[in-house]
C-alpha cells in the first residue's frame, strides 16, 4: 500500500528509483486498472487505451528519477503521465477530447445504475455520495481529460461554477477517502 | 495572502487534475512548500482523487503487463548501445545444460530433415542415442553417393552441431515484427566462431537482409548479414559476447544497427 503511511511510501519510491522491478510490478498491479479507466475515458477506444497504458507505464519506469516526492504523490504524478500520453494520442489522431455519451447519460439522467455501462458500474460506489452536478464536472475533467474551460463550455455552465462543483465534490470525496 | 482563500480558490484541485499553467503549477508548489496547511490540503485532495480512481479501476488485459515487462527487459540490454546512456549489463541465466543438450539433439534432427527432406532421417534421429549415430553414418554414406555437395554441407553442419563447445541460443522474434518466430545462434566461446541456424524469421524484401550483432560492453559488433533460411550460415567471429541481436538492414548490412528494426535479442549466460 502506497498511501497508508509515509514510511512504506518512502521505501517504495526509493525502490522504484533504484529500478527495482518487483517494486514497479507492485506499482503496476495497484494502479494499472485505475489508470486504464482514466485513459480509456479520454481516448474512448480499447485498442488505443491499451497502447497508451503501455507507453505510460514505460515512461513511468524510465522517468521515475524525475518524480519529486515533495511536489506530488506518486499517484498524481502517474496520473499526469497517463493523461498527457492519452491526450497526445488524441492529438495525433486529431480528435478533441469531449464528454462521452455514457458520461452524458450520467449527467443528464442522474446516477441510476441502469444508465451506466459496464465499465462505469464501479462509479456508483463513490459517485453516489456526490450530487449529479458535482460528478458530471469531476468526470468531465478527471475522466475525459477536459480542461476546466472546456468542461464549462461542454456543460454550459460558468467557469466559476465548474470550480465550485469540483471543490464541493472533492470535499465529499476527501471525507470518504481520508485514509 | 490569506491561506484559506487560496485553498478555496480551487487551484489545488486544478493542480492535482493537471489543469494548471506552468506558472500556476510553480505557484502551488511554492505555496505548499511554505504553508503546511496548503500542503496538508493538497495531500488530502490527492488522496481523495486516488481513492476515487482506485474505486473506478477497470480490468486490464493481462498481455499489457507482459508487454511492458518484456519491453523493459529488452531496453535494459539495449540501453548500452544507445550513446550517452550507459547501463550495466544484467545477464540472465539461460537454460540448463540438460536443456541445451536436448535442444541440440533436436537441432541436429531438424536441420538434417529440412536440408535433405528425408523424413526417415528425422525418425531415426529421434530414436535412442546409440542407434542415431550409426543410422546417421549410414545415411550420410547414402547421401554421399547421391550428392557430394549435400554431403559436404551436411558434414559441416553436423560438425558444428555436434561440437560440444558450440553453445546454442534460441533467439525469439520480436513480439510485433516476428511473433512466434525464432532462430538459433551457435557460438563457440573458445574459437569465437558464430553460426546462425534454422532461421524462421519472415522472408526479407529483396533490398534488405538480416544482420547479426554481438553486444559486448555496451557496444554492438557486426557479425555479418544472413538470410531467412533453415541452413546453417557462417558468421564473423566474436569473443566475449554478452548478447546477440538481429536487425533488418539494407542489403549488405550497416555499420551500426538500426534499433527500430530490431527483430530479436538473446542474452548469453555469464
Amino acid at each position: 500500500m502506497i498511501n497508508t503511511t509515509n514510511d512504506t511510501k518512502l521505501v517504495l519510491i526509493a525502490d522504484l528509483k533504484a529500478k527495482d522491478k518487483k517494486a514497479f510490478e507492485n506499482l503496476y498491479d495497484k494502479y494499472s486498472g485505475a489508470m486504464f479507466n482514466i485513459i480509456f475515458r479520454i481516448v474512448n477506444s480499447n485498442e488505443v487505451a491499451e497502447d497508451v497504458l503501455q507507453d505510460s507505464f514505460l515512461k513511468i519506469w524510465k522517468n521515475i528519477d524525475s518524480y519529486d516526492e515533495s511536489k506530488a504523490t506518486i499517484f498524481t504524478w502517474m496520473l499526469n503521465v497517463c493523461r498527457n500520453t492519452a491526450l497526445d494520442a488524441l492529438r495525433k489522431a486529431n480528435v478533441r477530447p469531449s464528454i462521452k455519451t455514457d458520461t452524458e447519460n450520467v449527467y443528464v439522467e442522474g446516477l441510476q445504475t441502469t444508465q451506466m455501462n459496464t465499465d462505469s458500474i464501479g462509479l456508483k460506489n463513490s459517485l453516489k455520495h456526490l450530487t449529479t452536478e458535482q460528478s458530471a464536472v469531476i468526470q468531465a475533467i478527471y475522466f475525459n481529460g477536459l480542461t476546466h474551460e472546456e468542461a464549462a463550455k461542454e456543460l454550459d455552465i460558468p467557469l466559476g461554477t465548474v470550480k465550485t462543483r469540483i471543490r464541493m465534490g472533492l470535499t465529499t470525496l476527501k471525507n470518504i477517502y481520508k485514509n | 495572502m490569506n491561506i484559506n482563500d487560496y485553498i478555496s480558490s480551487g487551484i489545488l484541485e486544478q493542480y492535482v487534475l493537471g489543469d494548471t499553467t506552468p506558472q500556476e503549477r510553480k505557484e502551488v508548489e511554492c505555496m505548499s512548500h511554505i504553508y503546511p496547511e496548503i500542503k496538508e490540503e493538497l495531500n488530502k485532495v490527492q488522496i481523495a482523487l486516488e481513492g476515487f480512481a482506485l474505486d473506478n479501476a477497470i480490468e486490464v488485459p493481462t498481455h499489457i503487463k507482459k508487454n511492458i515487462f518484456d519491453q523493459i527487459e529488452k531496453e535494459e540490454v539495449l540501453a548500452p548501445v544507445i550513446p550517452a546512456k550507459v547501463v550495466e549489463f544484467k545477464l540472465a541465466t539461460i537454460a540448463s545444460t540438460e536443456n541445451k543438450k536436448s535442444n541440440k539433439k533436436y537441432l541436429v534432427a531438424a536441420s538434417l530433415a529440412l536440408l535433405i527432406g528425408a523424413s526417415s532421417v528425422y525418425f531415426i534421429l529421434n530414436s535412442n542415442y546409440q542407434n542415431k549415430e550409426l543410422a546417421l553414418n549410414n545415411k550420410i554414406e547414402t547421401i554421399n553417393k547421391e550428392n557430394a555437395a549435400s554431403e559436404q554441407s551436411l558434414k559441416n553442419q553436423l560438425a558444428i552441431l555436434s561440437d560440444e563447445n558450440n553453445k546454442s541460443f534460441i533467439l525469439q522474434g520480436d513480439a510485433k515484427k516476428a511473433a512466434g518466430k525464432s532462430m538459433v545462434v551457435l557460438w563457440n566461446n573458445k574459437t569465437g566462431n558464430v553460426y546462425v541456424n534454422n532461421v524462421q524469421l519472415p522472408q526479407t524484401p529483396t533490398d534488405k537482409q538480416y544482420q547479426l550483432w554481438a553486444l559486448k560492453d555496451g557496444k554492438p559488433i557486426d557479425l555479418g548479414v544472413f538470410n531467412a533460411t533453415e541452413a546453417i550460415q557462417n558468421m564473423k567471429t566474436v569473443e566475449g559476447a554478452q548478447a546477440f541481436a538481429v536487425t533488418l538492414e539494407p542489403k549488405g548490412g550497416s555499420s551500426s544497427p538500426h534499433l527500430e528494426e530490431l527483430y530479436g535479442l538473446v542474452k548469453v549466460s555469464g
